[in-house]
């Protein structure tokens, strides 16, 4: 029965499409934090940081793949083969809707693909089922 | 001298001889019986031999008997004349007699005296038998060796299917044997004819020849030796090869010509089918080179004089070695001893030397060739020249990855391009939606307004973005063939367009039994779903809007519809809106690629769209599907 906060480790370059997420999760009304980093090398300073309390520790990463340098593929990578880090649900969370970049994601592990839609209104709903599946957030008695 | 024979026959001088002496009468008559009897056999003797020497004129000395015949009968006369004398004294008489006598006996021993050897050396009877014995047997020896030969001449001729002929050349007959009338197909018979019928059978172009063959032999010019056709009863017709020797008469003039003629039809088709043989050889610019097993050079053809610049006279002899580089005489070594065991080899590529020193790349095959006993006397071995053909392809598999790459990059750029088209829409999207949500419903309509235009535009351009992307992927992935449950995509479009069909205030159905068609998930998802969208939008203007979905079976190609019941589509656009960026009326929106995109996909599969419309009677777009696989590649593969 876990109310607390989801904590989100959102991997994004793009300043906007971060903003849409973070208001996307606001409106849709579930409990989160969410620590966003502009690239996978500060992905990877921020998950191997010692001394992390278990809260903070995120319990999902929404991992876009289009980043500088460090590519999410890479990136994606290097999670899913450290001990430490693979346990974490990592959701590819992409403009792209190739089937190349679906399969080179699932070939490295990766917990799930998403499509970024064009609609406020789906990505409202997108992240609400995203929690729901993947995180350990439940809704509240009352509807939202 | 002339008183004697006047007075011959007087005998007043003389006493006949009864009154001269004392003859008794036995005395006297002995004389005269014996002097008629002797004159009786002195003249029947020789009137004997007369006889025997006409009847027998074959007597090699007839003079002899005729000088007998004189000589006795001159005797007898005097005996005659001894006994006349007993009456008539005519003692003149007696002495002609006498000396008649006395000459042709003494020519008769001269006579002899000369002619005596040679009757002594006429042989005896015995000897004359013996002789004859000996020449008959000798005969009869001959005799038999004549039948003898004959009879191999006979087999001979046969055998050697030859036909003896014999021209007269007086009566212009022609005398012909058994084997000679089988040559020309008739019954083996001997037969003779006037030389005009045998003609007939001989074709008429070589006529004329034969007849100046002919005429050349009996004037001496030259051999009579010709080859000719001949008509079989049966039409066919026969090559023959006709030779003959003139034979004069004993004063030298051409009496007839025999001669000997030979079926050769079948040498002649050998003969041409070898000619031929030996043009196709020489005509093909392939070099065709033969060679004994250890490598040395039979036979050299233009083509490989051509080929290589040897000419035949520099090749023939010498090893093989002369047209091949050193770094590959091993190989050709075991090309030539694996050929040596029979087999047979083909397509294989390898270099060759020219004369001027050129190295130049060929294709050959090698082949053994075994005489009547199995054995491989010979290799057979065709080169190509491929030089200039390897050079094209190198160029072709270079212009094919220059084409490669630039299809890589024309990939690769729309692809780039249209993700960083797509995210500031995303962007564009996502806001408009969230200021909708924080301004609520506290506004303005000429704000809502806004803001709904703001969102359709950026609709409009993501689908756009969309369809350009599938339009480029449509270019490079060859598209599956697989089954695909159709009613699984209308759900899931159900799902994707909730929006657009709650806009429309319509209702998707789907129909048919049979959902299943073979073609590529994605595209025929994306097809279906531009269908859809279209149908939505321009088919699904009144209440009641429905847009069918179904699918039906015919033999060879599945077919499916999607169906409105909105206001149709006039004839005259029917094959405008497949084209890119057509619209039909300005004033809805659309994309414009959507269906263009439909039609290219649909001929990417082998099948096609069309649509069935009428204005205010609904439309149906049907798209086909040709049932045969297209692949069964399971992955997405460059084009090669």
């Amino acid at each position: 029965m876990g109310t607390r906060p989801i904590n989100f480790l959102l991997v994004e370059d793009d300043d906007d499409h971060a903003e849409i997420i973070v208001r996307a999760l606001k409106h849709s009304r579930v409990a989160s934090n969410v620590r966003r980093v502009a690239d996978g090398i500060e992905a990877l300073a921020f998950l191997r940081k010692r001394g992390h309390s278990s809260t903070q520790r995120p319990d999902i990463i929404l991992l876009d793949l289009k980043l500088p340098g460090l590519s999410g593929h890479e990136l994606l990578e290097i999670i899913k083969s450290d001990p430490d880090l693979l346990t974490i649900p990592v959701v590819v969370l992409t403009t792209s809707n190739t089937e190349r970049d679906r399969e080179e994601a699932y070939v490295r592990h990766a917990n799930s693909y998403i499509v970024k839609p064009a609609s406020f209104t789906r990505f409202r709903e997108m992240v609400r089922d995203l929690s729901l599946y993947w995180g350990v957030w439940s809704p509240p008695a009352q509807t939202a | 001298m002339l008183d004697y024979f006047r007075l011959l026959f007087d005998t007043s001088d003389f006493t006949a001889r009864w009154n001269c002496g004392k003859w008794t009468a036995l005395h006297g008559w002995t004389h005269i019986v014996s002097d008629l009897a002797i004159w009786g056999a002195y003249t029947a003797i020789p009137i004997l031999l007369a006889i025997v020497a006409l009847r027998r004129r074959d007597w090699g000395f007839p003079r002899i008997l005729w000088l007998f015949v004189a000589f006795i009968l001159a005797c007898g006369t005097t005996h005659l004349v001894e006994a006349i004398i007993f009456w008539q004294p005519i003692y003149r008489v007696a002495a002609v007699a006498k000396v008649g006598t006395a000459l042709v006996s003494w020519t008769t021993v001269i006579f002899l005296i000369y002619q005596g050897p040679h009757i002594l050396r006429l042989p005896s009877i015995t000897e004359i038998n013996l002789r004859l014995e000996r020449e008959v047997g000798l005969r009869r020896a001959v005799e038999r060796q004549l039948v003898e030969h004959a009879e191999m001449l006979q087999l001979a001729l046969e055998a050697g299917g030859i036909g003896t002929w014999r021209l007269d050349l007086h009566s212009n007959r022609a005398t012909r044997n058994a084997g000679f009338n089988q040559i020309f197909g008739h019954a083996p018979t001997p037969s003779t004819q006037p030389v005009e019928e045998v003609f007939a059978r001989i074709h008429e172009e070589d006529r004329d020849a034969i007849k100046d063959a002919i005429q050349k032999a009996r004037r001496g010019e030259s051999d009579y030796n010709v080859e000719y056709r001949i008509l079989h009863p049966d039409r066919t017709t026969r090559w023959v090869r006709d030779r003959a020797k003139l034979i004069r008469n004993a004063n030298g003039e051409p009496e007839l010509l025999t001669g000997a003629i030979v079926d050769i039809t079948d040498i002649r088709s050998a003969e041409e089918r070898r000619a031929l043989l030996s043009a196709i050889v020489d005509s093909t610019p392939d070099a065709v080179i033969s060679q004994s097993p250890d490598g040395a050079i039979l036979s050299w053809n233009a083509g490989a004089e051509q080929t290589f610049g040897f000419s035949a006279a520099e090749a023939l002899g010498n090893s093989i070695n002369l047209i091949i580089p050193e770094e590959h005489v091993d190989e050709a070594t075991q090309f030539r001893a694996a050929a040596s065991r029979g087999e047979r080899m083909a397509h294989l590529e390898t270099v060759r030397r020219c004369k001027d020193g050129r190295l130049i790349d060929i294709w050959m095959s090698i082949s053994p060739i075994f005489n009547h006993l199995g054995r491989v006397t010979a290799i057979s071995v065709i080169e190509r020249d491929i030089t200039e053909r390897n050079r094209y392809d190198a160029r072709l598999r270079q212009l094919n990855r220059i084409l490669q790459a630039k299809n890589d990059e024309l990939e690769q750029f729309v692809y780039i391009v249209s993700h960083d088209l797509k995210s500031p829409l995303v962007t564009m999207l996502g806001f408009v939606g969230l200021l909708r949500e924080d301004l609520g419903s506290n506004v303005s309509n000429e704000v809502k307004d806004g803001l709904k235009r703001i969102e359709n535009a950026a609709i409009r351009m993501s689908g756009l973005i969309d369809d350009v992307l599938e339009l480029s992927r449509i270019g490079q992935v060859q598209p599956k063939s697989e089954p695909v449950d159709i009613a699984a995509i209308v759900e899931q479009l159900r799902i994707d367009l909730a929006q657009e069909i709650a806009q429309a205030g319509a209702r998707i159905v789907l129909e048919g039994r049979n959902s299943s068609v073979r073609a590529d998930t994605r595209t025929l998802h994306h097809v279906l779903q531009n269908l859809l969208t279209n149908a939505l939008k321009y088919g699904c203007t009144g209440d009641n809007a429905e847009v069918r979905v179904g699918t039906t079976q015919r033999p060879g190609e599945t077919l499916v519809y999607v169906r409105d019941n909105g206001p149709g589509i006039a004839p005259e656009h029917h094959q405008r809106i497949f084209r890119m960026f057509e619209q039909v009326e300005t004033g809805r929106a659309g994309t414009g690629v959507g269906l263009a995109l439909v039609a290219r996909i649909m001929r990417a599969h082998g099948g096609r769209v069309w649509v069935e419309s009428a204005p205010g009677q609904g439309a149906t777009f049907w798209l086909e599907f040709p049932d045969r696989p297209l692949s069964d590649e399971s992955d997405d593969n460059r084009i090669n």
